[in-house]
């Protein structure tokens, strides 16, 4: 099958999958309205902001100070270490003192802690030969992710309790921005080329500390979803389509050696698309805001992105512009129609 | 069509803190109708929006012209510092550092001209940070680079206590990342020639006392107590 057939197959794909969407969502509309009380709020005044801003700039001198201290020391610390504790420190100091601009930097510092640490455990070094275990390196992207979906479940149980409906909104968006970036790039040639690989190398069980990592992590994701799902926290839709993503990534970190090709190529692009669909759908039914100007705007750099990416090459130049032009501007319009309207109703909610 | 003494009354009572209920009774009580009352509220909506509008203007302006004085002041000290005696550009530093706070205070405190004399103050504070840098230069001080950066911030956290401004120290905020971002490079590329100079640890050990100080003293004024 050549290049022109399956990109006119992806396009009455996603075609098909945007009417769908639209019908649906236009159904739904005339039926339901979007509550505001969903936005997402940093601080309610100046002094709450300091105060968190400055906190933030107390546990990052801390780290530093650390690894000062450390350094004139020789070395006593390592500095993975350094990030792990000031990590949980400023999650302490998160729920202590109210900030929640500390909980997705304490957050992003656990999972680079992670990944510093799993950098390692993929060259298993053999003190006696020096040998490469070269473990596959896919599990360092596809952990992380698996590990996110578990951030997402602990931001619904957050949301259960109104004290806590900001932190719930920062587990609810890490995750999301997480994978979506993520999906991105393996969607685009770079991607797939660092897909390919990645795939290169020997399983996860050759590492314990991956394994154990992938086990617990594995874990506690799926009995968070059972747990959600029991005590109705979690829509069965939703707990269906986070076992699906956790599914998808858990089980990529046993992927064998995979090659470029089309194939992957359309059902990457696909994914993607179904991805962003499923974000304003959630975000019109979790009813929040964010959800869905998170999802329209990804929707549009995607079309934008994917444009330029399949039809730089093959359209003749001035074709190329005038369509891109006509493209975003038809496009500009309409989101930014649907997305008032979608905001719109959240207002006459309330 | 609203009459001027309805306008005049709408505007008496609202500075006085009276509600738009209770102007709108006493209006109508007075023979007025709801169209003309709500035409006299629309009116001075636009009134004030206008002088919002100003004021924003002037607060620009007055920043605006506060940084090209700074700017025009630097390149002509710039131009010429090679040609200073160091007691005349320490001088230099303190008179128009003190200077811009003077005249930043007596503008804001006296003639209640705040954000002109906030902006003023912030000159200062932009003067002290650049005048910590001039004499580590000038007296080939050693330390790290970022310290300066530090030693700026707590400059700024003390006259933010002392002014009680917001602006500075949302100004001490970005400067004390600065040196978050400066001192690892440094740490780690420079450090095998200063390996047992304590001082930068020291600052910053210092630094992580003072921004948490300050978090627990922001987060005792802010206000509800009880909002997550």
């Amino acid at each position: 099958m050549n290049i022109e057939i399956l990109i006119i197959i992806a396009i009455i794909i996603a075609l098909g999958v945007i009417a769908g969407f639209g019908i649906l969502v236009s159904r739904i509309f005339r039926r339901k309205t979007i509550s505001s009380a969903s936005n997402l709020r940093i601080s309610f005044s100046s002094e709450e902001t300091l105060s968190q801003l400055f906190f933030l700039l107390s546990v990052f001198f801390l780290a530093i100070t650390a690894i000062s201290f450390s350094r004139n020391l020789g070395n006593v610390i390592e500095w993975p270490l350094v990030i792990l504790s000031s990590s949980f420190i400023s999650i302490f100091l998160s729920y202590r003192f109210k900030g929640v601009l500390l909980l997705p930097v304490s957050l992003i510092g656990l999972f680079s802690w992670w990944f510093l640490k799993a950098s390692e455990w993929t060259i298993l070094e053999n003190p006696m030969e020096a040998v490469d275990a070269d473990i596959k390196d896919l599990s360092l992207f596809s952990l992380p992710l698996l590990f996110s979906l578990f951030l997402y479940i602990i931001g619904l149980i957050h949301g259960q309790n109104r004290k806590f409906e900001r932190y719930a909104a920062v587990y609810n968006v890490l995750p999301v921005i997480a994978i979506t970036v993520a999906l991105f790039f393996v969607s685009t040639e770079l991607g797939i080329e660092a897909l390919e690989e990645m795939t290169v190398g020997a399983d996860i069980f050759n590492s314990w500390q991956l394994l154990l990592s992938y086990i617990l992590g594995g874990a506690i994701f799926a009995g968070g979803i059972f747990y959600s799902l029991g005590k109705n926290i979690a829509r069965p839709v939703e707990g269906a389509v986070l076992f699906i993503y956790g599914a998808v990534f858990g089980l990529s970190v046993f992927l064998p050696d995979i090659s470029k090709s089309l194939y992957l190529a359309a059902f990457l692009n696909i994914f993607l698309l179904i991805h962003l669909v499923a974000l304003l759908f959630a975000g019109y039914l979790k009813k929040k805001d964010w959800f869905i100007n998170l999802g329209s705007l990804s929707l549009f750099v995607f079309i934008i992105v994917k444009y330029f990416d399949w039809a730089f090459d093959f359209l003749d130049k001035s074709v190329f512009f005038i369509s891109a032009g006509i493209l975003l501007l038809v496009l500009g319009w309409f989101m930014e129609k649907g997305r008032r309207y979608m905001l719109s109703s959240s207002k006459v909610a309330v | 069509m609203v009459e001027q003494k309805t306008i005049d009354y709408i505007r008496e009572n609202l500075a006085i803190g009276k509600s738009k209920e209770d102007i709108y009774k006493d209006l109508l009580a007075g023979g007025q109708t709801i169209n003309s009352i709500g035409e006299g509220f629309s009116l001075l909506t636009t009134e004030y929006k206008k002088e919002d509008s100003k004021k924003r203007i002037t607060t620009i302006m007055a920043v605006i012209g506060a940084i090209l004085v700074g700017a025009g002041i630097f390149s002509f000290v710039a131009a010429n510092w090679q040609e200073i005696g160091k007691f005349y550009k320490i001088l230099i530093i303190l008179c128009s550092m003190l200077s811009s706070y003077y005249g930043g205070w007596i503008l804001k405190e006296k003639y209640h001209r705040v954000k002109t004399g906030e902006a003023l103050i912030l000159l200062g504070s932009i003067i002290y940070g650049a005048g910590i840098f001039l004499i580590g230069q000038m007296f080939n001080i050693r330390a790290n680079w970022p310290d300066a950066f530090i030693l700026w911030m707590f400059g700024l956290l003390a006259l933010g206590l002392a002014l009680d401004s917001f602006v500075i120290f949302y100004f001490a905020v970005p400067v004390g990342f600065v040196a978050i971002v400066g001192h690892p490079f440094d740490i780690f590329n420079n450090f095998a020639e200063d390996r047992f100079l304590f001082t930068s640890s020291v600052v910053l050990l210092t630094a992580t006392i003072v921004t948490f100080v300050f978090g627990i003293i922001f987060y005792k004024k802010a206000v509800p107590r009880d909002i997550y």
